[in-house]
C-alpha cells in the first residue's frame, strides 16, 4: 500500500487513543487483545472495522507483527513508541509504583531471554532485547523528567518563601521528596530490588552474547543494550544527585520546621484535652532544674509572693528561741527523746518511734531529734523509697520514713 | 584537678541549680564547663543532677519533676509561640532566632484558645506574662532589652527539640553532644 506521510500521521492521530493504550500496556498483544483495545478506545457500530484498523495500522507501519512468537502478536513500531514516549514525557514522573512496574517488566523480559537461550532462538532474543531497551530508556527519561520537576518546584518554593505558610510548604516539599527524589534513590540504590534485577539482566545479556557468539545481530543488540543499561544508571545517578542537592537543604529545613510546627500544635491540643502537668509528666527526664533553696528578687514570682506575704499575720504566736536553747515543753526534752533512741540502738521509723514513745511529743521533737542524729555522725539514716502517710498525734503527715542504724566505728573491725 | 578547684565552680553551681542555661555568652563559666565537662558532670551526678551539654553548645541541669508549675508555664509559653510562628511566618526556627519580638506583640493572651491554655498555668493578664518572660530570661532562654524587645537564645532549642521528638521520636533530636547514656 502506497501512502504519504500526511496520510500516516492523520491515521495515527485518528486512532491515537488506541495506540496510546497499547503503549501503556508495554507488552505485545495478540489479535484478540488488540481488537478489544480498539473496541474500548474507538468503539464503532460496525465491529468489522476493528479488523481494518489492525491491518491498516500494520500497513502504515504503526504496528509490527512479531512473526516468531508461538502466537502471532503485535506491538508498536520502535519509531511510534519513541514518538509517544517523547510527547508523553512531560506527564511521566518517577514514582515508587512506576519503579515497581519497570521492575516487573524487566523481570519478565529477563525470563524471556533465558527461555530464548534454552530454545536457541536468536530472533526472539533480539525482540526481547529491544523491549528491554525501551524499558531502560523509559527509566532514564523518567528520571530526567523527575529531576526537572524537582528543580522547578524547588525554585518555586524558594521564591515563594514569604507567601506560603510553613504548613503548606511542609506538605509541598514532603510530596516532592517522597514522589520524585526517593524513587530515584531506588533506581541507583545498590541494595534495592531493582539493582538485583539489573544485575540479573546484565548477566543474562553476557550469557546471550556467548551463546549466540556467531550471530552478529545478537551481539550488536547485546552491546547496545549493555551500553543503555550503563547509561541509564549513570544518568539516573547524576540526575538524582542534582535533584537531591537542589532539594535536600530545603527538605531538611522544612522537614524540621514542619515537625516543630506539628509538634507544637499537638502539644497544645494535648494541653486542651488533659491537664498540662499530666502531659509533661510523661516526658522521660527532668527538663529543668528548679529545685531551689533561696528566693531571688530578680525572680518575679518570688518577688510577687513576698509582697503578698507582707500583709500576712499568723494566727498563732511564734516563739523564736535564742541559739543554744530550744522551745521544748518542760515535760519532754530533746535529751529524753535522744536517750530513748540510744537505748533502742536501731529504729525502723523515727517519726513513729517518737510518736509512740512520747504522748506529749510534737513535730518539733521529731525534727530536732532528726537533725541532731543526722549531724552526730553516729547513725546511718536511710529514707524509704516511697513516701508514706502517717498520723502523728492527729496530724496527717506525708513523707519518707527515716530508719536509723548505729554507725560502726572503724576500730570495731 | 580536685573538684573543689574547678574554676567558677560556685557560680556555675548556683546558676545551673537555679535552672539557668549557660551559653557561650557566659564566657568564663562556659569555658570552664567546656574544659572540664567530665569533672563537672561527675560532680553534679554525685549531687543528684544530670549535667547536659546540648549539641548547640550550652549547658543545663536536669532535675525535678516536669509537672512543676514553672515548667508548665515555660512549655505553654513556647508551644503557643511556635504555633503562632508556624501560622504567621514562613519558618519557625529562623523567625524565632533571627527576629526580635516586642513584648506587647506576644500572642499568648490575644486569642481565646491561647488565653485558656495560659490561664491554666496561672498567666491571665499582661503582668503575669511579663513576669513569665522575666523567668525565661533568668533561665537563659531569652533576653529582653529596655525597649521590651525579646530575643530568643539558643537554649530555646530545647523546646523545639521537644516538638520534633513528639512527632518523630524515631529520629529523636538528641540534645547531647557528649552522649551520656548511663
Amino acid at each position: 500500500m502506497k501512502f504519504t506521510a500526511r496520510q500516516a500521521v492523520n491515521y495515527f492521530h485518528k486512532h491515537f487513543s488506541v495506540y496510546d493504550a497499547l503503549y501503556g500496556l508495554n507488552i505485545p498483544v495478540d489479535e484478540e487483545e488488540f481488537l478489544a483495545l480498539v473496541h474500548k478506545h474507538a468503539p464503532s457500530n460496525d465491529p468489522s472495522t476493528y479488523q481494518s484498523i489492525l491491518s491498516k495500522s500494520i500497513d502504515f507501519g504503526i504496528l509490527e507483527a512479531l512473526e516468531n512468537a508461538a502466537v502471532k502478536t503485535y506491538e508498536l513500531s520502535e519509531a511510534v513508541s519513541a514518538l509517544i514516549e517523547h510527547f508523553g514525557q512531560s506527564q511521566s514522573q518517577v514514582t515508587s509504583e512506576l519503579i515497581a512496574g519497570y521492575l516487573q517488566q524487566l523481570g519478565r523480559y529477563v525470563e524471556r531471554l533465558e527461555a530464548t537461550l534454552r530454545q536457541d532462538d536468536d530472533e526472539s532474543a533480539i525482540l526481547s532485547i529491544r523491549s528491554i531497551d525501551r524499558v531502560l530508556d523509559r527509566i532514564r527519561n523518567d528520571s530526567r523528567n523527575s529531576c526537572r520537576a524537582v528543580l522547578l518546584e524547588a525554585v518555586n518554593i524558594k521564591s515563594s518563601l514569604e507567601s506560603t505558610s510553613l504548613r503548606e510548604r511542609y506538605t509541598l516539599v514532603n510530596h516532592l521528596w517522597d514522589n520524585h527524589v526517593a524513587p530515584l534513590q531506588e533506581v541507583i540504590d545498590i541494595n534495592a530490588a531493582i539493582d538485583s534485577t539489573l544485575g540479573n539482566l546484565s548477566l543474562v545479556l553476557d550469557r546471550l552474547d556467548r551463546h549466540f557468539r556467531h550471530v552478529s545481530a545478537v551481539h550488536t543488540r547485546v552491546v547496545v543494550s549493555q551500553s543503555k543499561l550503563r547509561r541509564m544508571r549513570e544518568q539516573t545517578f547524576n540526575v538524582y544527585r542534582e535533584a537531591k542537592t537542589s532539594l535536600e537543604p530545603l527538605y531538611k529545613k522544612v522537614q524540621r520546621d514542619g515537625l516543630i510546627a506539628v509538634g507544637a500544635a499537638r502539644y497544645l491540643s494535648m494541653f486542651e484535652n488533659r491537664a498540662i502537668a499530666d502531659v509533661l509528666e510523661e516526658m522521660p527526664d527532668g527538663f529543668l532544674s528548679h529545685s531551689r533553696n533561696e528566693g531571688l528578687f530578680e525572680d518575679f514570682d518570688a518577688e510577687a509572693f513576698t509582697y503578698e506575704l507582707i500583709d500576712y499575720r499568723p494566727d498563732v504566736e511564734l516563739v523564736l528561741s535564742p541559739p543554744g536553747e530550744n522551745s521544748f515543753s518542760a515535760s519532754l526534752s530533746l535529751q529524753d527523746v535522744l536517750g530513748a533512741v540510744f537505748e533502742q540502738s536501731s529504729v525502723d521509723d523515727l517519726a513513729k518511734f517518737v510518736e509512740q514513745h512520747f504522748d506529749d511529743s510534737d513535730s518539733r521533737h521529731f525534727f530536732d531529734a532528726l537533725c541532731t542524729l543526722a549531724g552526730s555522725g553516729s547513725y546511718n539514716l536511710v529514707l524509704s523509697d516511697e513516701p508514706i502517710e502517717f498520723n502523728f498525734h492527729g496530724e496527717k503527715w506525708r513523707g519518707h520514713s527515716v530508719s536509723l542504724t548505729p554507725q560502726r566505728n572503724k576500730t570495731d573491725g | 584537678m580536685d573538684s573543689a578547684e574547678l574554676p567558677f565552680l560556685e557560680n556555675i553551681y548556683t546558676d545551673l541549680k537555679k535552672g539557668r542555661h549557660i551559653t557561650n555568652m557566659d564566657t568564663d563559666m562556659h569555658r570552664s564547663l567546656s574544659d572540664h565537662f567530665d569533672q563537672y558532670k561527675g560532680l553534679f551526678k554525685a549531687l543528684g543532677y544530670k549535667l547536659t551539654r546540648h549539641r548547640l553548645d550550652f549547658f543545663y541541669l536536669s532535675a525535678g519533676p516536669n509537672s512543676a508549675l514553672i515548667m508548665q508555664k515555660f512549655a505553654a509559653f513556647y508551644f503557643i509561640f511556635l504555633d503562632h510562628l508556624a501560622d504567621n511566618f514562613g519558618t519557625v526556627s529562623e523567625a524565632l532566632f533571627n527576629q526580635r519580638f516586642p513584648l506587647p506583640s506576644l500572642p499568648h493572651l490575644k486569642s481565646e484558645r491561647y488565653k485558656k491554655i495560659m490561664s491554666e498555668v496561672g498567666v491571665s493578664v499582661e503582668r503575669d506574662l511579663e513576669n513569665l518572660v522575666g523567668r525565661l530570661q533568668t533561665a537563659g532562654f531569652l533576653h529582653i532589652n529596655n525597649d521590651k524587645l525579646i530575643t530568643f537564645d539558643s537554649p530555646s532549642h530545647r523546646f523545639l527539640d521537644m516538638c520534633h521528638d513528639l512527632v518523630n521520636p524515631a529520629t529523636s533530636s538528641d540534645p547531647i553532644e557528649d552522649s551520656d547514656h548511663d
